[in-house]
């Protein structure tokens, strides 16, 4: 548990991985374990707090059926391209190796078009968390606010 | 001061009467503060009218394209009497649900060991792994999963697709 003054802050930690494994792109990014419910698996998905949506692989979103989903529809500017997809509601869990993991109905943008990976943004995931880093000793802290 | 004025002041489709200018004596603050009803009576030329006349929903649109989260949850707390009960835009700007989980996680640093030792043999494949082994690999994700279907394990295997 972290606390800031005094008070529980949050409530879960985890260990996070800051290079993609076996990956030929070396840059640190911020890789946490996420499972996905009815699957089971647990994958890495990279944090971005500068990504204004969370999103999901296509073959994820493939494998949890929701790559046709009824999702409010939007067009998205990404690194790769604009692409168009659908917003989707998505229950996973944030693992925590120690404290609590967290449930949470995440947003996802969802689209056929999404080659890259998987992603934790900010817009219906972050944004509704409390989160925090120490980056020296790897560790990614998470919980509910309050 | 409330976000959604800028918000609103913004919009192409602003009618005039949501512009603020010192010689108008309107506070347009106060206005906001008040959630529009789809049921509230107006005068043809209030404000109260052109609130109910703003085009939220492609407005709400719009804000969420272009990323400015703040403004659309502001813009969708205040008018949210007057969204369709069934626009799909509620569920995306509706706060999600969450709850603490007993779940506990697994250290994975052999799992790491073995990405870093064999993703150069598996490009472009999926694998599932547990420990520093290979419980299955296929070029596609509904592929693996239906192997790892077939198989039981003590743990949930951790699935990467590499690069």
């Amino acid at each position: 548990m972290l606390t800031l003054n005094g008070e529980r802050f949050t409530a879960g930690q985890s260990r996070f991985r800051d290079q993609a494994p076996g990956a030929l792109e070396p840059t640190a990014k911020i890789f946490v374990q996420v499972e996905f419910v009815n699957i089971e698996m647990t994958i890495l998905a990279q944090i971005d707090t500068g990504a204004a949506y969370s999103m999901l692989e296509a073959e994820v979103a493939e494998a949890l059926d929701i790559l046709d989903g009824e999702g409010h529809v939007v067009t998205v500017d990404t690194r790769i391209a604009t692409i168009r997809g659908r917003l989707e509601r998505v229950p996973i869990t944030l693992v925590a190796d120690e404290g609590e993991s967290l449930d949470i109905e995440a947003l996802f943008f969802v689209s056929r078009d999404w080659t890259g990976k998987t992603f934790l943004g900010y817009t219906g995931l972050l944004e509704h968390i409390r989160i925090a880093l120490d980056p020296p000793v790897n560790l990614f802290y998470f919980g509910q606010p309050r | 001061m409330n976000p959604l004025l800028g918000t609103l002041n913004d919009h192409p489709l602003t009618l005039p009467e949501f512009n603020l200018s010192p010689s108008r004596p309107v506070s347009l603050q106060r206005e906001l503060g008040k959630e529009p009803s789809a049921k509230e009576e107006a005068g043809p030329n209030t404000i109260s009218t052109s609130i109910l006349r703003f085009p939220y929903l492609s407005y709400l649109h719009t804000l969420l394209e272009q990323g400015r989260i703040r403004e659309a949850h502001a813009l969708f707390e205040f008018a949210k009497n007057l969204i369709p009960q069934d626009a799909k835009i509620r569920d995306a700007l509706a706060p999600p649900r969450m709850k603490a989980s007993t779940k506990k996680g697994a250290d994975r640093s052999a799992e790491y060991r073995w990405l870093d030792l064999n993703s150069a043999r598996f490009r472009g494949k999926w694998v599932a792994l547990l420990g520093e082994s290979l419980a299955a690999s296929s070029d596609s994700l509904k592929e693996l999963l239906d192997q790892l279907g077939s198989m039981q394990f003590t743990g949930k295997p951790l699935v990467h697709h590499i690069d």
